[in-house]
């Protein structure tokens, strides 16, 4: 799971999630897909070594975590629209990547 | 060479046989959805109505997984496909029969999440959801970008999402306790039979039961490792602590209560002598402490009713064990066996701390995880609820324990009484089950007609007009964003009233409530389901409800606006006002 790889599927999940004639199954297929894909590509070549169990454990708390923070820091602030969403969305995993990669303590044990 | 080959041909032989026997009961399963008659479900629920072929697919998905289970070399894929059948079996079946969601009360949840929807903000005044909207707002956010024209569909497939979700950092648990994979196969199985509680539909205590299980994994398997744990424990110090942060952070935005289930079971981790914890202890105290204090205080400083039965033990107990309503002999049974399947675990996971405590090897840690929730029946009585929060919460660690008594903690082969127990055990459990989780299908089932009825309603009402309903668990009631601007006015009480009559009196009282209260004009909702929870619950007594629409149906001022094949809805007028015009 690289990302150069991935993105072929990530541009198509975006399409689809933004098309509108596509219909709602699809789009939320798509939506669910994408919300999972982006931190697990990021986060998933760092921790591709742990168990199936835990890894995708990682992959699914982070995704949810991240749009969780994303919904809610949005619906306080009062701007609750889609590109918003996107745009934190992409903070946060952003945020996360880094405190896993650049942080001066990435890789040490706990 | 040779016969190492025929090992292997046997083993996929095996294998095959065991495949087939997992497609013959998803068959089976399949064929049976047509012949069920929900129209026929009696008071014992839905094994009132299921054919001998569902049965059959339960057995045969529970031998061939048991079967399984014996051998040495576990196929741990196809052990997690007989898994995987066993959800789909248990929580895709009512999805599928019942078209729209299950339980009246989910659909005030999807009310929550069109009202964010709509305007893209809360109002901490109107509700207590208002006050923790994490779960909403996560599930707005989906609506929003997927651009749904509601959240009803992903409602109605919830449950089974949770419980395959909840398997992922369940195994990260079991794997944290122990290398014995046959030992985690089966406690999952125990733990996906035991969670009858209902707790994982459309909720906001089913998605932060999720992160409860996600950070007590994180911190058995990263933070602090048992020697014996079959997880390398490999993970950024920083990252870790974001992720139990946030967690907690969605934990407390989501939910009332699992908040204090996690700091119950981080005290108890402490308490087995996992002093490290104490950093996240305060971490999520802090967190639950400010978001109570802060984003909820609207709330919390309005209705005292919430935190007022704190620390009284006796009343909470009283309340939570209290005779629930047995209105027949055959409900007396589902009650009963409801009991006895819940004991009959917690007698099991006795049974395995016995056993540990004789062979000295006994895991303190898993031990207080599943003691940890009972401490919190002091905390409040949950509105009657907190038993069954308990036995969610200590679930996973009873389950691993009850895995214990016939999965021995080493690759030896089962011994007979290891091997025929765990059969009986997943048999039991399978059959318990059908009657805990499914026993009170005459009263949760919602029809697709109710949503129609509430949708044209909430559609077509004037706002500050009132909703007349005689429940409000029956009904799907607030299911829209505009629901806060209706008044919503039971006939009668769900939870005090029993066998009530309804008389003109009760009629002209309700028209007097409205012209009291200034409402222009309320909408009485007569339907099916709600006819028979009153009744089955003895709410109301035999004919009331009749009666009572007769009463409105004559009354000269009352005018029907609407009829579907299950719901009636009559448009009533406030009384006339007392100060002369």
């Amino acid at each position: 799971m690289k990302l150069p790889t991935q993105i072929p599927t990530l541009l198509l999940g975006t399409a689809l999630t933004l098309v509108p004639t596509v219909p709602w199954e699809v789009r939320l297929v798509a939506g669910v897909a994408l919300l999972l894909s982006g931190p697990g590509l990021l986060l998933a070549p760092l921790y591709g070594r742990h168990p199936p169990a835990s890894f995708w454990t990682l992959v699914l708390i982070t995704s949810l975590l991240v749009q969780f923070m994303s919904a809610l820091t949005l619906l306080y602030i009062g701007t609750f629209t889609p590109a918003n969403l996107f745009l934190l969305d992409l903070i946060f995993v952003a945020g996360l990547w880094l405190l896993s990669v650049h942080w001066p303590w990435a890789g040490r044990q706990p | 060479m040779n016969a190492t080959r025929a090992v292997i041909r046997s083993r996929q032989w095996k294998d095959h046989r065991h495949l087939v026997a997992l497609m013959v009961a998803l068959l089976l399963w399949a064929l049976s959805l047509p012949l069920i008659d929900l129209s026929r479900v009696n008071d014992l629920g839905l094994v009132s109505v299921l054919p001998l072929s569902f049965y059959v697919a339960l057995l045969l998905l529970a031998i061939s997984a048991w079967s399984l289970l014996q051998r040495s070399h576990l196929p741990e894929a196809l052990l997690g496909a007989h898994l995987v059948a066993l959800i789909v079996i248990l929580h895709v079946t009512l999805p599928l029969l019942y078209v729209v969601p299950r339980f009246g009360w989910t659909y005030k949840h999807l009310g929550v999440v069109d009202y964010i929807v709509q305007r893209g903000r809360v109002d901490p005044v109107i509700d207590a959801y208002h006050n923790w909207p994490g779960f909403f707002s996560l599930i707005a956010s989906t609506v929003r970008l997927a651009r749904l024209p509601d959240a009803l569909e992903l409602a109605r497939w919830t449950p089974a999402a949770f419980n395959f979700l909840y398997l992922l950092p369940l195994a990260m648990i079991y794997r944290s306790f122990t290398p014995h994979r046959r030992v985690l196969w089966f406690a999952a199985w125990i733990f996906v039979l035991g969670n009858w509680v209902g707790q994982d539909y459309f909720s906001p205590q089913a998605f932060a039961y999720l992160l409860y299980l996600f950070v007590i994994a994180a911190c058995l398997t990263w933070l602090v490792p048992q020697r014996t744990s079959a997880e390398p424990g490999t993970m950024p110090p920083p990252l870790l602590y974001a992720l139990l942060l946030l967690s907690a952070f969605a934990i407390a935005a989501s939910h009332q209560l699992t908040p204090f289930m996690l700091l119950a079971s981080i005290a108890a981790l402490w308490i087995a002598g996992v002093r490290r914890l104490w950093s996240v202890f305060i971490l999520i105290l802090l967190v639950t402490l400010s978001w109570d204090a802060g984003m909820a205080s609207t709330y919390l400083s309005r209705y005292s009713h919430w935190y007022s039965s704190f620390g009284d033990l006796e009343r909470n107990l009283q309340f939570n064990v209290e005779q629930p309503v047995e209105y027949s002999r055959t409900h007396t049974l589902v009650i009963r066996l409801t009991r006895l399947t819940t004991l009959g675990l917690w007698a099991v996971a006795a049974v395995g701390i016995i056993r540990e405590l004789r062979q000295k090897r006994t895991n303190w840690r898993i031990v207080l995880l599943a003691a940890a929730p009972f401490p919190m029946i002091a905390l409040g009585a949950y509105g009657g609820e907190m038993l069954l929060r308990i036995y969610l919460f200590s679930l996973p660690f009873m389950a691993l324990l009850a895995a214990t008594v016939f999965m021995p903690a080493d690759s030896q082969p089962l011994r007979r009484w290891e091997s025929w127990g765990s059969l009986a055990l997943m048999l039991l459990l399978q059959a318990g089950i059908l009657f805990s989780a499914y026993g009170n299908e005459r009263t949760n089932r919602i029809l697709p007609a109710d949503v129609q009825a509430a949708k044209f309603l909430y559609s077509s009402a004037p706002p500050g007009s009132a909703v007349v309903t005689f429940s409000v668990d029956s009904f799907p009631l607030k299911l829209t964003g505009d629901y806060a601007e209706y008044w919503h006015l039971p006939i009668v009480d769900d939870q005090l009233d029993r066998n009530v009559q309804l008389t003109a009196l009760d009629y002209q009282a309700l028209q007097e409530e409205m012209r009291n209260r200034g409402i222009p004009a309320g909408f009485v909702v007569f339907s099916a389901t709600q006819q028979v929870y009153a009744e089955t619950n003895r709410i109301l007594a035999p004919g009331a409800y009749e009666s009572f629409v007769r009463i409105v149906r004559d009354h000269p001022e009352a005018r029907l606006i609407y009829r579907n094949s299950a719901t009636m809805i009559y448009r009533i007028t406030p009384a006339p006002s007392r100060v002369p015009q």
